[in-house]
């Protein structure tokens, strides 16, 4: 292309750049009486009460679209001490209180949830525990209980080993410390660590509500940070995933969980906690203190918080795209034949790839790359110049390609190289980039490594049944 | 001994654009010291740059989306900003970001 | 430091596969690069035997790698082939004149037959006679609207069967990017397929889909081939810019990053029920369009009217005033057919 228009891509401009207008002593658009304390995508003005009530209806209606809760339903509310999800949580205390119109109480039974990250994010014990602190003086104020548990016990095997008491919390060695301190300290790049602990929380999530015996789990990320993780996601490969990652519900690990407060920018977010008063913790994050190019989650993020400045609708097109598209998963209870074609970590299908496709694409890059010129005589190619049919197979790129594993010797290659290309089996292919950095993966969850170790056994009986009927 | 680093740039792809339009450029560096790419980076942006040096450096290296070779060899096969310069050696520039 | 060709040849590596992060020494990337390209043209079936490929050659990189490796790659494999390139002049001062010496020189060199067409041929507009109308702000629109349908007519021209571009895996993935940005679902959809605009237009076929710009580049450097590099006079900004920045800022922190947003775009689906606009022919021209009338002829109407900026902005209600006034017209005709008679 001679210049960076794309032809094929000429649609109307649907971004349109903020109208400059003075918004000084505005008056409320909606009631035109009040002084606009409030403004919203650079040109409209509220009032104090008009915003709150724009606000609750908008949460309100989040909910109530989606029909997602049943009558006096328990709800686990993930609440980490942010604003976010802080207005998430009084948003809800007020919603359950009988407010001036009775036709709009809420009723389900909310319990708060809150993970303590402070190990890989090598917070002092002082620290972690002001934290957690917080978050229990705060479910007391709310006349919630909470459970709080620590990363760590993510790796735990079984629902049963997690370390659980109601309303309160003591920061404990674990024997599963170390481990995860490891296992981070193994992955090369900051965007796996970041995306192996967006999958890792959502396991202990779901242990966790598993336990407590809850169904429904409310997550407090909003509009601006949905945006930037959709974009995040596109980054890492995961187009098939978006519905669940950025929708409003999610439904792969058994466990709902629910963004109710994905209507919400940063900035109604702040005006919010601000007048309903909620109170914060500075949270700091893998990325914090870093520049903006640390992380592709990073990146985009502050690419989107950027855009948005200039183009006020950048995030609310971005996240409503994710009610557009398809999840690829069938139902929630799939057979073990099913689970199979499931990925290990996120539990997202595993993509099937085409002849013609951007992952076969990269798998015979790296095919060529290796093998060069003399591992593909040129004969081959020329079979059949303008027609090769039929589908490529290649769960992994790191195994032998002369099979030697299915004739019952020992492979070629060396163990290493095996458990990448048996992990690499059983992931999507954005898990397949994360743990493509991940050094140690012995060290993740026994459960997965065993479930590794039996889906490799179920392939290749598979295989040999196939051959057997062959 | 008042010996000096004798090195050429090129800067092709739409690059030179940024150094009045001038590709190629053989340069003295004074040699008791050591120049890696990095300082070399500073330099180019201190003696060669003619305008907007943000098209050209971004965060400490090169704006991505330009190529640099090394003796025609990809930047990032010899340690890319930590690379020590030799004498005569050959670094090229080359943008990807103008239209193809 | 020395680093070795990952093939295992014993070379010395040029350069480190963004795709990959191997290292290849300058024959085995040739031949990788190459091969690559093959496999996509192959694997989608893009040409059939026998057919007259018009390839959009514009002088710069892409499309100048692209009519050396499509030639290199119809006699190496014996495709069937016939190739013609295909060169658009937007009659922009300055602008056109290195690149056209520059596509003018590959057609010696690769021995390719060369048409140029121009907008004043085809529209009877002159960018530069349009930026004197509209202003630098939108012109990049018409000039990018022009530019699409003047390479099928002209193709059409030729009698051509199929049209080649030089896109890349940079520029798909940055139109992923941009269609996000969007929010339009149904280019998000269109723009990862390996062949468009087969219905009632030209098909249009990207070889280099899955081909790095900076492999792209490097294949020109290593091959000695000439290109021309300029940016438009009319430096076009706007937001695509951020897309392109995102793209090449993701690409910096992970080099496989391009192929992963592509993958992505590929996996994307769009639920069943969601309304899209269904893909029609302008009554006017013919032309692949969504609307009644496609934006070329909208944007036509508006310069030869002197009134550039009606068809700009919202387009669905440029293009009712301009039916209405349409049938205003016809209607006044007939108003005096029958006076007269």
């Amino acid at each position: 292309m001679m210049c960076s228009i794309n032809e094929e891509n000429l649609a109307e401009e649907t971004m349109v750049a903020t109208p400059k207008l003075s918004v000084t002593d505005a008056i409320c658009r909606r009631c035109n009486i009040l002084k606009a304390q409030v403004l919203l995508r650079k040109t409209d003005p509220y009032c104090r009460d008009c915003f709150m009530k724009y606000a609750v209806h908008k949460f309100r209606s989040t909910i109530g679209k989606a029909h997602a809760l049943k009558h006096n339903e328990h709800v686990l509310l993930a609440y980490s001490g942010g604003l976010s999800s802080g207005s998430m949580v009084k948003l809800i205390k007020e919603g359950l209180d009988f407010s001036e119109s009775k036709k709009i109480k809420m009723v389900f039974k909310p319990t708060l949830v809150h993970i303590d990250e402070g190990l890989i994010l090598n917070l002092s014990k002082h620290e972690r525990k002001e934290t957690t602190d917080f978050v229990l003086e705060q479910a007391k104020k709310n006349g919630f209980d909470v459970y709080i548990c620590s990363l760590e016990y993510c790796l735990a095997p079984d629902l049963n080993d997690l370390k659980l008491e109601m309303n309160s919390y003591q920061i404990e060695p674990s024997i599963y410390e170390s481990q995860l301190e490891m296992l981070f300290g193994s992955v090369k790049s900051l965007t796996a660590k970041e995306d192996l602990l967006i999958r890792l929380k959502q396991r202990l999530i779901t242990l966790l509500a598993t336990r407590l015996n809850h169904a429904k789990v409310f997550l407090g990320p909003n509009a601006t940070r949905l945006a930037g993780q959709l974009l995040s996601a596109i980054g890492q490969g995961r187009g098939a995933q978006i519905a669940h990652e950025i929708g409003f519900t999610d439904s792969r690990t058994g466990t709902v969980f629910l963004r109710p407060m994905r209507e919400f920018v940063d900035k109604e977010v702040a005006y919010l906690a601000n007048f309903l008063g909620v109170d914060s913790v500075c949270l700091p994050t893998l990325s914090s203190k870093l520049g903006s190019t640390a992380s592709i989650g990073r990146l985009t993020e502050d690419f989107v918080v950027t855009l948005q400045t200039n183009f006020p609708a950048t995030i609310s097109t971005l996240f409503r795209i994710s009610d557009k598209l398809k999840s690829n998963i069938a139902d929630l209870n799939p057979s073990d034949c099913e689970r199979d074609s499931l990925c290990l970590l996120c539990l997202s299908a595993i993509e099937e790839s085409s002849v013609c496709s951007a992952s076969t694409a990269r798998h015979i890059s790296q095919t060529f790359s290796r093998s060069g010129p003399s591992g593909h005589p040129s004969d081959d190619l020329r079979t059949h110049p303008l027609q090769s049919v039929g589908t490529v197979r290649h769960q992994d790129s790191t195994s032998c390609s002369s099979n030697c594993n299915s004739q019952g010797k020992p492979c070629c290659k060396t163990s290493n190289d095996q458990i990448k290309s048996d992990w690499s089996a059983v992931l999507c292919y954005g898990c397949r980039i994360t743990m493509e950095d991940v050094k140690q993966p012995e060290l993740m969850p026994i459960n997965y490594l065993e479930e590794l170790g039996l889906r490799s056994r179920r392939q290749v009986m598979r295989q040999s049944v196939e051959q057997f009927l062959l | 001994m008042n010996s000096e680093l004798e090195i050429t740039l090129n800067f092709s792809g739409g690059a030179e654009l940024l150094f009045g339009k001038i590709k190629l450029h053989t340069v003295k560096l004074p040699s008791q010291e050591t120049w890696c790419m990095k300082k070399l980076l500073v330099w180019i942006k201190e003696n060669l740059l003619k305008e907007r040096p943000e098209l050209f450096l971004q965060g400490g290296t090169v704006r991505p989306g330009i190529l640099v070779l090394v003796n025609n060899a990809d930047w990032e096969l010899v340690g890319q900003l930590d690379y020590n310069l030799q004498n005569k050696d050959e670094i090229v520039f080359i943008s990807t970001l103008h239209g193809g | 430091m020395v680093v070795f060709c990952s093939t295992g040849c014993g070379s010395t590596a040029v350069l480190k596969r963004p795709k990959t992060d191997d290292a290849l020494c300058k024959n085995c990337f040739f031949w990788a690069f190459e091969t690559e390209v093959h496999h996509t043209i192959t694997s989608t079936k893009m040409f059939q035997p026998g057919q007259l490929v018009a390839i959009g050659a514009s002088g710069g990189k892409d499309s100048t790698v692209l009519a050396y490796v499509l030639k290199h790659l119809n006699e190496k494999y014996n495709y069937g082939l016939k190739l013609v390139l295909l060169s658009i002049d937007e009659g922009i001062t300055g602008y056109r004149d290195d690149s056209l010496e520059s596509v003018k020189r590959n057609q010696e060199e690769y021995n390719i037959p060369l048409t140029v067409l121009s907008y004043k041929d085809l529209y009877g507009w002159t960018m530069d006679d349009i930026v004197k109308q509209v202003g630098r702000k939108n012109n990049c629109t018409f000039c990018g609207v022009f530019r699409r349908q003047a390479l099928d007519r002209g193709a059409v021209l030729l009698k051509c069967d199929i049209i080649a571009t030089g896109h890349n895996a940079d520029d798909v993935a940055e139109t992923i990017l941009m269609n996000l940005l969007r929010g339009d679902i149904a280019r998000l959809q269109r723009c990862t397929f390996h062949i468009t605009g087969s219905d009632g237009s030209l098909p249009r076929v990207k070889p280099f889909k899955y081909a790095y710009e900076k492999e792209i580049v490097l294949y020109a450097y290593f091959k000695k081939l000439d290109y021309f590099a300029t940016e438009c006079v009319y430096a076009p900004d706007a937001y695509r810019g951020h897309a392109r920045a995102l793209v090449k800022d993701l690409e910096a922190l992970r080099s496989t990053s391009i192929i992963d947003i592509i993958h992505a775009g590929e996996q994307l689906a769009i639920k069943d029920g969601v309304k899209l606009p269904k893909q029609g022919l302008c009554s006017s021209c013919g032309y692949v369009s969504s609307n009644i009338i496609c934006k070329a002829c909208v944007l036509l109407e508006g310069l030869n009217r002197g009134r550039p900026k009606l068809a700009i902005g919202k387009s669905n209600k440029a293009l009712a005033e301009l039916l209405a006034e349409r049938l205003q017209n016809a209607a006044s005709i007939k108003t005096t057919i029958q006076d007269q008679f």
